[in-house]
């Protein structure tokens, strides 16, 4: 039993007087509850994963924008917009949204549900490269933005009424509620529970 | 919530692996890891709430030249439409996607203003030694707020958004552009020049000696 608990927003050092177990401590420095370890940790992380998971279907499958030009209107997917970057010749274009679109979304859902796993099995090795991993994951997860961000710029500017319309889709809000409820696991993940695994070994 | 009382400093715990270790002492510019993860820890940065107060103001008037000129104007067989930050998401509340529109709301505009806004609160504080109680819970949800802040990712959006226009017309990048990508630059010094730690020593704790 520690006699201490730092704040999770401002690292002060709280000691804890006797008779307050049970209680939940606020930091004097700056009013954050003090928790030994993020509530209910594990349990909210797979709830926020498994909604996510699932918004990918629609948010990959569903179209994002429709281009109208001169009355000729097509429906666009996030991949579709991706082909006809590549297509055009702008490859380098084209890798960057994949990656912010297409492979970070994936790349955070994967590696959570991988972290969330090795806690349960209460693994003990390569401590240090999944914390890494983990920061790795909460610092990407809000570039996948870029193509809600150039959408709502592509909105804004081709509004030029029977000549050419840019419309948002479907798509666009699952995308959004996939970005979101990433940076939400993210976050709601603890991953000093992995080290607390650590000293089950000795 | 009951209050707890202050553990000795000398000691920190590392916020991703909970480490307890012994906090060293630092040279200006030198930065301490944790011992178990690799975890920055913090760093000496001598001098940074002045300059991180100087580049805050002028991030905040940038912001303003930014949201309230011409962004860009797009230009198609002889129509064209100006336009200004707050119109693409007008634009989608007004086609009926007012969630998509609020969330680009909260990350291109009202979290970096709040942000900012805040910081310049809280770092005038510090600067003039005051310590009011509001400032330790201010500073902490500002923290929380700053993932939300995402003016450099708005800022690949708008590049890909004009390279994909490009081939079909022209665009004319306006004022507030370029304002847009100085905000980016001096914001992310701002953030860059800062010891949250030398704020955080600067918060007067709840219970010392001024407050009941």
């Amino acid at each position: 039993m520690t006699g201490s608990l730092a704040c999770p927003a401002c690292a002060l050092l709280c000691g804890v007087p006797a008779g307050t177990e049970g209680a939940v401590l606020a930091c004097p420095r700056c009013a954050s509850p003090l928790r030994h370890r993020k509530p209910r940790s594990i349990e909210k992380t797979w709830a926020l994963l498994v909604a996510a998971a699932l918004l990918y279907v629609p948010a990959n499958a569903l179209p994002v924008m429709t281009v109208t030009i001169l009355g000729h209107s097509k429906r666009e997917t996030i991949l579709g917009g991706i082909v006809e970057l590549f297509q055009s010749g702008m490859w380098e274009i084209g890798a960057l949204v994949f990656v912010a679109s297409i492979t970070v979304p994936l790349l955070k859902i994967v590696s959570l549900a991988y972290l969330l796993l090795t806690v349960r099995r209460r693994s003990s090795l390569r401590l240090e490269e999944r914390t890494r991993l983990y920061r790795l994951v909460e610092y990407i997860g809000r570039w996948s933005m870029i193509d809600m961000f150039m959408l709502s710029v592509l909105v804004a500017l081709v509004q030029l009424g029977w000549l050419a319309t840019i419309e948002p889709g479907p798509g666009a809000t699952c995308f959004a509620a996939v970005v979101i409820l990433t940076m939400f696991a993210a976050s709601s993940f603890d991953p000093r529970l992995m080290w607390d695994n650590r000293g089950g070994e000795r | 919530m009951d209050r707890c009382t202050v553990a000795p400093q000398s000691v920190v715990e590392c916020h991703d692996c909970g480490l307890r270790q012994r906090h060293p002492d630092l040279a200006p510019g030198q930065s301490a890891y944790c011992a178990a993860c690799g975890l920055k820890l913090f760093q000496h940065k001598p001098r940074g709430v002045e300059w991180a107060l100087a580049l805050t103001l002028t991030a905040l008037v940038l912001l303003a030249v930014a949201n309230f000129t011409e962004f860009m104007t797009f230009e198609y067989r002889g129509r064209s439409q100006d336009n200004r930050i707050i119109t693409g998401i007008l634009e989608l509340r007004r086609l009926g996607y007012a969630p998509l529109a609020a969330l680009i709301l909260l990350t291109s505009l009202l979290a970096p203003l709040l942000h900012l806004s805040g910081m310049f609160c809280v770092l005038t504080c510090v600067q003039l030694g005051r310590s009011p109680a509001w400032l330790g819970p201010l500073f902490r949800r500002l923290e929380f707020l700053r993932p939300w802040a995402m003016l450099e990712v708005y800022l690949l959006g708008i590049f890909v958004a004009v390279v994909k226009l490009g081939e079909l017309a022209s665009i004319e990048v306006a004022t507030a552009f370029w304002a847009y990508l100085a905000l980016i630059v001096v914001a992310t010094a701002a953030a860059d020049v800062l010891d949250r730690r030398s704020v955080w020593d600067n918060v007067r704790l709840a219970g010392s000696e001024g407050r009941a």
